[in-house]
């Protein structure tokens, strides 16, 4: 595992979860989350679904308000304050099952918006920003066209570049291959295999087992809303300890 | 296949009551005959009627003079000299006007209530549906004749509301002050022109000072810069043109109570049932337009909020950038729809002593075929509509999405 650069906020673990719980009306999605994740740590986080494993990575930029428990992101404190949100989501590049490119917008555009509006970054420069971030993707020549234009691994490898667009220091992965034909699902795990190798702490919510063995630090598995097992792969997957994650492996490893 | 049927009423050899084209082509010519059919003895019908009772029927009146005075008039009306067809176009252009302020505010208004129904403030969303469910479920008619009424509560003319001798307010109408061309027409229209040319040199300003910012990076004030851009134009104009002309460029006609005849003088005045018509059109369609608006900003996955959350955008540049883009599409067919319907509601001004088209058009059959007026307004009506779907159409044009 590399440490990566000092960070501005000279914090080692870059993101810190203590006791979190989360309910969706009366039901209990997190019940009392830990975990601590070092600065260019790769986690994969598996469960079934409805374990919590998405939730958790959303409550991590505030797309899922948590209930109790602290969660320090780089140093910050996710609170009610709206200036840490926007602080801790500058920080935080996210990917989603369904790619969420903004359909109105050329893939350039989907880029720069975000860099220009909240950063303020001049338009030549995001697009040169943008150009370069689609070459590192393999897609700079679909720059002009629109999302609807793109197979669904073009489009999550733009929403890829998207997020990066904002230079986070983390990228939380939510699924990002469940929605895509098999053939597509290579070309957007290497971009995610470079970008591990590049240094970026990633948290990865996936059924990818391959991928998580090549390139994950650690293996979280979530059962019922709370942490099941957290081992490193070789471990995770010829030795799991619980119950529940040998039941689960069984399930997904035929 | 040797058992194919042959004979006479085969084509192509299928029987032609199972020929698919064939079908089709009987269909087509069934329906033209009932349509022709059913046109041709409603018009004759109208054709006996109108001879055997002796109803007044020809376009000659067209070219008479009116003779009866158009309450309401935008362009200038002289009801002793003017023919019918000239008041038929002032009373049309008193409906476009109504119509087009009555859009522009409805939808304004509409919009921000809309808006407000998805607020996360309770009190605000609550109100917003409130106003959304009484508006909607209460008939027109009935509104405007409350709105009506309302303003007949208020005192009469001899004791009007006078707001600082500029604002007069009572059961009769407003009266405000208005700009006028009364020092000449070439220095007030030569300053309008200047002004206009400032407001557009002032806006080409904001638009590169806007673009200087975010292509270097600079901070370069272009609302600030561009605004004062406008106004130092106009201003330097104005002053200009006063010391050529040897007075101000525009005169301001500022109303008085004329004690005498009891009645208001000068100024902008606007009688009751304009009022009556604009705010209760308003007010009703834009319970529409606020459910077209918050169901077209639903229509916008709750992922594309997540996804602009998470690359750092705030709540209002989300909205601002993503959602209502997007929610427009969805928005613009039924708001045009809307569009439509206010104007056509707007021929409900009988009822509150509006000179609309339809009232100028009631008053006339007294002294002019109904008939011929009324197929007149109702083209008039449907011009209206069909330029609010040209407009439609050119916004849907222009925001549609490629690829999907």
């Amino acid at each position: 595992m590399t440490n990566g650069d000092a960070s501005d906020n000279g914090v080692e673990d870059i993101i810190i979860a203590r006791d979190v719980h989360k309910w969706f009306g009366s039901f209990h999605a997190l019940r009392g989350v830990s975990t601590t994740v070092k600065r260019a740590e790769k986690v994969v986080i598996l469960g079934p679904s409805g374990s919590g494993k998405s939730t958790f990575i959303r409550t991590i930029n505030r797309l899922e308000e948590h209930q109790r428990g602290e969660i320090i992101v780089d140093g910050i404190t996710l609170s009610n304050d709206v200036r840490n949100i926007d602080a801790i989501r500058r920080e935080v590049g996210m990917v989603f099952q369904q790619f969420n490119l903004f359909p109105h917008l050329t893939v350039k555009d989907n880029i720069t918006l975000a860099p220009m509006k909240v950063r303020h970054i001049p338009r030549a420069e995001a697009e040169d920003t943008a150009m370069g971030l689609l070459e590192r993707v393999g897609i700079p020549e679909q720059a002009e066209k629109y999302p609807a234009e793109l197979s669904g691994g073009q489009q999550q490898r733009v929403a890829i570049a998207r997020a990066l667009a904002m230079q986070p220091r983390i990228m939380l992965f939510d699924e990002p291959t469940s929605a895509l034909d098999p053939e597509m699902i290579k070309d957007v795990l290497d971009v995610m295999t470079e970008l591990a190798q590049s240094g970026m702490t990633m948290l990865i919510v996936t059924h990818e087992v391959g991928f998580a063995r090549e390139v994950a630090d650690r293996v979280i598995m979530f059962d019922e809303g709370m942490i099941a097992e957290e081992a490193p792969p070789n471990e995770f997957f010829i030795n799991p300890k619980s119950d529940r994650a040998k039941l689960f492996l069984s399930q997904i490893l035929h | 296949m040797a058992d194919q049927p042959r004979g006479i009423l085969t084509y192509q050899g299928i029987p032609v009551w199972r020929h698919a084209v064939l079908i089709q082509w009987a269909l087509q010519i069934i329906s033209a005959i009932a349509v022709v059919t059913l046109v041709v003895w409603f018009f004759s019908n109208v054709a006996f009627a109108i001879n055997d009772r002796d109803i007044p029927f020809g376009w000659n009146f067209f070219g008479r003079s009116y003779g009866t005075p158009v309450p309401e008039h935008a362009l200038p009306f002289n009801d002793s000299t003017d023919s019918y067809a000239y008041a038929l176009l002032v009373a049309a252009v008193n409906t476009i006007i109504l119509a087009v302020a009555g859009v522009i505010l409805a939808i304004i208004v509409g919009t921000l209530i809309g808006i407000a129904r998805l607020s996360p403030n309770w009190l605000l969303s609550r109100l917003s549906l409130v106003y959304v469910e009484f508006f909607r479920n209460v008939p027109l008619l009935v509104q405007l004749l409350f709105i009506f009424y309302f303003i007949l509560v208020l005192p009469p003319i001899t004791e009007t509301y006078n707001l600082f001798d500029v604002l007069y307010i009572n059961n009769a109408g407003i009266a405000m002050p208005q700009p006028t061309l009364s020092s000449g027409i070439a220095p007030g229209l030569g300053w309008v022109a200047a002004a206009g040319a400032g407001v557009f040199l002032g806006y080409t300003v904001y638009k590169l000072r806007n673009r200087r910012e975010i292509v270097t990076g600079a901070v370069s004030y272009p609302l600030l810069t561009g605004i004062g851009t406008a106004v130092g134009i106009a201003a330097v104009a104005w002053v200009a043109i006063w010391a050529m002309a040897g007075d101000t460029p525009l005169g301001l006609s500022i109303p008085a109570p004329d004690d005498r005849f009891g009645r208001i003088e000068d100024g902008l005045r606007v009688r009751s049932g304009a009022i009556v018509m604009l705010v209760g059109l308003v007010m009703y369609t834009a319970a529409f337009i606020a459910e077209i608006v918050r169901a077209g900003i639903q229509s916008v996955s709750r992922g594309q909020t997540e996804a602009a959350l998470a690359v750092g955008l705030k709540p209002v540049g989300v909205l601002r950038n993503v959602t209502f883009p997007q929610a427009l599409r969805v928005i613009i067919p039924p708001l045009i729809s809307q569009c439509l319907n206010l104007t056509k509601n707007s021929s409900l001004a009988p009822a509150v002593g509006f000179a609309d088209l339809t009232n100028v058009g009631i008053t006339m059959t007294q002294t002019a075929p109904a008939i011929n007026i009324f197929l007149v307004i109702m083209l008039a009506y449907l011009a209206m509509s069909l330029a609010w779907s040209a407009v439609g159409n050119f916004y849907n044009w222009r925001t549609r999405i490629v690829g999907t």
